[in-house]
């Protein structure tokens, strides 16, 4: 299992056309837990249930780690694996957007960072209220790609669409996002 | 991920997608992630990644992929069929003794089982015509026969014998009460032959001469008044010497060992410790290897022993012969892959020589 493997080089370039990733599991999982916390406590309601999917998502990984080609860039297969645990827990939980409140945590935690503090609650509260105005892909395509920071070609890997698909998608989404700012709505 | 492909061209100079990105930036940077879980969760994935391990471990392939497992179950069908067809294959050709030359030569019949014989490196074979003549018969494209006027004689030979180097063949002449042991030295590009007499004795016959492993003595049969015995003549100093009672010796490539028959048994003498072994009923040993040698059993029946083996085994070596000729002799070449046969055919009756390999 490559798992096993104790190598630490950092993964060669994609777009060198000889991408290959050599890192072990676990210093991925080191990498990439911030990402994937971060983007399930960002479209998940509750931030307990953002942490077990956290948890479900890095088993699937491992379980699976096998069949990860290497080829291509981890974090294209990491998501692909959160957003597909996203939305199989969207079905079953018909869950409503996530309330701001909960969002920003209530919960202790001292690792919040300090460029929260720069954001004050009701400007984060008036966007999240303008994302969850966009259609679902608009949602899926924004949040990979500014919460899971995510490349256009990695979206278009997670989401099973071509790339072209996705810039027009984040475009669109973006500039619906602009109007609202425009005309300052939320509804 | 680069500013240009973070932030679309056309909308940079936009404050408002300007500001909104920042927004987005700042709402990422301030969820917060839990490190508790990060530790905890690492914690349960390395306890998993040994569980894994362990059911690798203990089976192999149990992990694959359905299409991987069939795929393999078909690799290792393909692989055993051909395993089992290699293995028929050497079977067939490596475990038997085949002929893959039939009657090379054919014989009178009265002529004597001694008088043919396969040199060393396997290239030609030597036998003796017309009473008086030695004639080599090429087994290899490279080399040419030979025809090399005996000393004449009133009598006849009736055996020879290559020395181990290929440069030598004993003969033995049987004129009357005289019996005579000849060492001719056979003919090359820079020299036309000759022959010297090794020995000669009256009242006794001669018979089955062995060169010793430097082909500095000569083994052979002494019949006298019904009784055989073995002796050596030395090819240099011209000493002899009593080795065994019996008959039909044969040195073993390396010397260690002399194979002989006595009282119809083939036997195995060490020649450090003088000590003897049977090995069966049977005639004319030949040695394949220094420690490998077969016989003739008296149904014709071709027998192997290794005496590295303690006690020494003896089992039957098939030969596939599909011609109606029995077994006499089979005498193998230095390399231990080819062998003479020498045949006794009855419809007409002669003897054939042929060539087999293992």
């Amino acid at each position: 299992m490559g798992m096993a493997i104790k190598r630490s080089a950092q993964p060669s370039d994609p777009a060198s056309g000889d991408y290959y990733e050599s890192r072990p599991f676990t210093e991925l999982y080191d990498e990439y837990f911030d990402r994937v916390n971060r983007y399930l406590r960002c479209r998940v309601q509750s931030t307990w249930d953002a942490d077990d999917l956290t948890t479900v998502v890095f088993l699937k990984a491992l379980e699976k780690f096998d069949q990860y080609s290497r080829t291509s860039p981890f974090a294209s297969w990491i998501f692909r694996i959160a957003h597909n645990t996203y939305v199989d827990f969207m079905r079953k939980n018909r869950e409503l957007p996530v309330d701001q409140e909960e969002f920003l945590g209530s919960e202790p935690d001292d690792t919040w960072q300090p460029e929260r503090q720069a954001l004050t609650n009701e400007e984060i509260r008036l966007l999240r209220d303008r994302l969850d105005l966009l259609s679902q892909d608009q949602k899926d395509v924004l949040m990979l790609r500014y919460f899971a920071d995510l490349k256009i070609s990695q979206v278009a890997e997670v989401l099973g669409k071509s790339e072209s698909s996705i810039k027009m998608i984040s475009y669109r989404g973006l500039q619906k996002l602009q109007k609202m700012y425009e005309r300052g709505d939320s509804e | 991920m680069s500013e240009k492909e973070k932030y679309p061209q056309d909308h940079t100079d936009d404050q408002t997608v300007s500001q909104l990105l920042t927004h987005l930036k700042r709402m990422r940077r301030s969820v917060p992630v839990n490190y508790q879980l990060k530790a905890d969760l690492k914690k349960q994935l390395l306890e998993r990644m040994k569980e894994l391990e362990a059911q690798k471990a203990q089976a192999p392939t149990g992990g694959q992929p359905l299409w991987k497992s069939r795929k393999l179950l078909w690799i290792s069908c393909a692989a055993m069929v051909v395993a089992l067809s290699v293995g028929a294959f050497l079977w067939w050709s490596d475990g038997a003794v085949t002929i893959n030359r039939h009657e090379v030569l054919a014989l009178p019949a009265e002529a004597s089982v001694e008088q043919v014989d396969i040199d060393g490196a396997a290239t030609q074979i030597a036998y003796i015509a017309q009473q008086s003549e030695l004639r080599t018969i090429p087994i290899d494209s490279d080399t040419k026969p030979v025809t090399v006027k005996l000393p004449p004689t009133n009598g006849k030979y009736v055996a020879l014998a290559w020395s181990n180097k290929g440069n030598q063949i004993a003969v033995v002449e049987q004129a009357g009460q005289l019996s005579r042991l000849w060492i001719v030295e056979m003919p090359t590009a820079y020299s036309t032959g000759s022959s010297r007499l090794l020995k000669e004795e009256e009242g006794v016959a001669y018979g089955s001469p062995s060169w010793s492993q430097h082909d500095d003595s000569i083994a052979y049969t002494r019949s006298k008044g019904g009784n055989d015995e073995i002796w050596v003549s030395s090819t240099i100093s011209y000493q002899e010497w009593k080795l065994a009672e019996g008959s039909q010796p044969e040195w073993s490539p390396d010397g260690r060992f002399l194979a002989f028959r006595k009282a119809g048994a083939v036997q195995v003498m060490e020649m450090r410790t003088g000590l003897i072994a049977m090995l069966g009923q049977g005639q004319w040993a030949s040695w394949r290897s220094e420690q490998e040698l077969t016989y003739t059993q008296p149904d014709g029946q071709l027998m192997e022993a290794n005496v590295a083996d303690e006690p020494f085994v003896t089992k039957e070596l098939p030969l596939r012969n599909p011609y109606t000729a029995e077994l006499i002799r089979g005498n193998w070449a230095a390399n231990g892959k080819q062998i003479l046969l020498v045949l006794r055919e009855n419809q007409p009756q002669e003897l054939v020589i042929s060539l087999a390999s293992r």
